[in-house]
């Protein structure tokens, strides 16, 4: 016979809300102080319909902090300028980089100096995802 | 004016998003089960396939022309609708969804600039923020805009907005086939073909009695929409759904009780999870089986529908019900090939905050509760219930999904 105990609330989970008795009389002194939890989309994500995350799997960004692993996050709605972190596609796949434009090139700088910095001619098979606006890094037991 | 927002090859669009590699290539979607060819991309229409060809027809085709196949990826398609969907309300206020890839918008009077201006603005801005390509439509009704939008869509019109002013409505619509019109449907289309009326712009001369006479009033709203007199009113957002489906054709047919009972556990279950994202209760389960209508062997088909007393949200109770409908109906000797069941009686939010109080019994509200805030916490299918359980054999066949590239951790796209 398979028995089901009633699950309590998992309030880690949820916002922290006045749920609990309080005493008659004696309102919580911190009642009006209470605000919410942090929330990590109000840091990281600026625009949820232009916001999409993406997986790195190289080494060519590591001086900027970017490590194989990591999840950034990709904002669509800024406009690429000069000195941006992008996700480009280039010959059919995603790669990301610091971009660097000057009035008559577009150059894709790898941040290590084992990687060659990648000037952009054809200009068919190139395309900006997005402008890269964090990144995510779980670690340890906490890896996801 | 009315606008009609549509993406252009939705399904095709999301799978190319995160493959850039598909740029440039023939890209198709199959129906559930992988059956047919449901969207596809400008070069597999090149190839001479046709949207609901069979998928074993055109495979070979398919491999040596080293097109992409996919089965249909719903997750993924439906969270890109949800933001071309926002952006889109971000733009023109009120947006009436139609389908995962259309929906209606108002051009507002005190929008600056003209409307095509405006319509190419917000066709960019969209491409730009969720980067699925789109095309408008507007007119002066519901009807006219669907027209408009296929305009929009020709290889004439390569801006993907096409404005169809009441001065250029003749000229369209008489050469706009009446079998295209939306809400014609073949078998109407073809009555009206035999008795002359061959163009929008002959239904829209059509004397409004005989279409009273001779069609259903659905109809005489397209002839007035037609005309440039709104006819179809909004659906209001966010109303609660009349009923709820959750249905599947299988894999392979089944002929025993216990893997068809799975399966209607499955579904009856789903259609609770729908039922509880809208805090709604039902009224009635209606459970249906059916054998394959296309074989020629022994067919059958049935459905029993179960009072919910007094209506419920709960998915324990729904699939409870549902299974005994099942055994209702089921008879042996069959090969079942698609099952469903189906939500009715839904109540509204407010109906529910009454039932919550006169709770029979308060340990199966605190385990419903705990439920639903496991799966909206760790997903759907963390928990289930034990009769929906094990392996699923009948399961839809998606030997070409993609991943769930912005729904799950560890579906995201790589980049190097």
């Amino acid at each position: 016979m398979l028995r089901i105990s009633p699950a309590h609330h998992p309030d880690l989970l949820g916002i922290p809300l006045f749920t609990e008795h309080i005493p008659a009389g004696f309102p919580s002194p911190a009642a009006d102080y209470e605000e919410q939890d942090l929330d990590f989309n109000e840091l990281l994500v600026k625009r949820r319909a232009s916001t999409y995350c993406l997986r790195v799997s190289g080494d060519s960004m590591e001086g900027a902090g970017i490590l194989p692993g990591d999840i950034l996050v990709v904002d669509r709605s800024l406009r690429p300028v000069d000195g941006d972190i992008v996700v480009a596609s280039l010959e059919g796949a995603f790669t990301v980089k610091r971009l660097r434009i000057s009035s008559r090139t577009v150059v894709l700088q790898a941040e290590n100096p084992r990687y060659r910095d990648i000037p952009i001619s054809n200009e068919e098979d190139f395309l900006v995802f997005g402008v890269v606006t964090g990144v995510v890094r779980t670690m340890g037991r906490g890896r996801k | 004016m009315i606008g009609l927002m549509d993406c252009n090859s939705f399904y095709v669009s999301c799978e190319r998003l995160f493959r850039p590699d598909l740029r440039e290539c023939p890209v198709v979607v199959l129906s559930n089960n992988d059956g047919c060819v449901v969207a596809l991309s400008r070069e597999a229409k090149q190839l001479g396939i046709r949207r609901g060809t069979p998928y074993f027809k055109v495979r070979s085709l398919l491999i040596s022309c080293g097109a992409a196949v996919f089965s249909s990826n719903y997750t993924l398609y439906q969270n890109i609708s949800n933001r071309v969907m926002a952006v889109l309300g971000e733009l023109f206020g009120e947006v009436e969804v139609y389908s995962i890839d259309e929906a209606f918008v108002h051009f507002p009077l005190d929008m600056p600039g003209s409307v095509e201006q405006a319509a190419g603005a917000a066709k960019e801005h969209i491409e730009r923020m969720v980067g699925i390509p789109v095309s408008f439509g507007f007119a002066r009704t519901k009807t006219l805009a669907k027209a408009a939008n296929r305009m929009a869509k020709q290889s004439s019109c390569p801006e993907g907005v096409y404005v169809l002013d009441e001065s250029r409505e003749e000229e369209v619509l008489r050469r706009f086939p009446v079998t295209d019109i939306w809400g014609i449907g073949s078998r109407k289309g073809r009555w009206l073909l035999q008795r002359g009326v061959v163009s929008a712009w002959d239904l829209r001369l059509a004397p409004s009695y005989w279409i009273k006479e001779h069609l259903s009033l659905v109809t005489l709203r397209t002839h007035w929409e037609l005309q440039g007199r709104p006819s179809i009113g909004p659906e209001t957002p966010g109303a609660p759904r009349k009923g709820i489906l959750s249905s599947q054709g299988f894999s392979r047919e089944i002929t025993e009780l216990f893997p068809l009972s799975q399966a209607v556990a499955t579904y009856a279950e789903r259609a609770a999870g729908k039922l509880n994202d809208q805090q709604s209760t039902a009224g009635y389960v209606t459970v249906f089986v059916r054998t394959n209508r296309f074989r020629h062997d022994l067919q059958y088909a049935r459905e029993v529908t179960l009072r919910l007393d007094p209506p419920t949200g709960s998915s324990t109770e729904i699939v409870a019900a549902a299974q005994r409908g099942l055994r209702i109906i089921f008879r042996e000797g069959y090969s079942y090939a698609k099952a469903g069941v189906l939500l009715s009686g839904i109540d509204l939010p407010e109906a529910l905050q009454q039932n919550l109080f006169i709770s029979r019994d308060d340990r199966r509200q605190r385990l419903e509760l705990a439920v639903q805030q496991l799966k909206s916490n760790y997903g759907r299918r963390v928990i289930h219930t034990l009769s929906s359980g094990g392996e699923h054999s009948w399961a839809m066949r998606q030997e070409y999904l993609s991943p769930r590239y912005t729904t799950n951790w560890k579906e995201l796209p790589m980049v190097r």
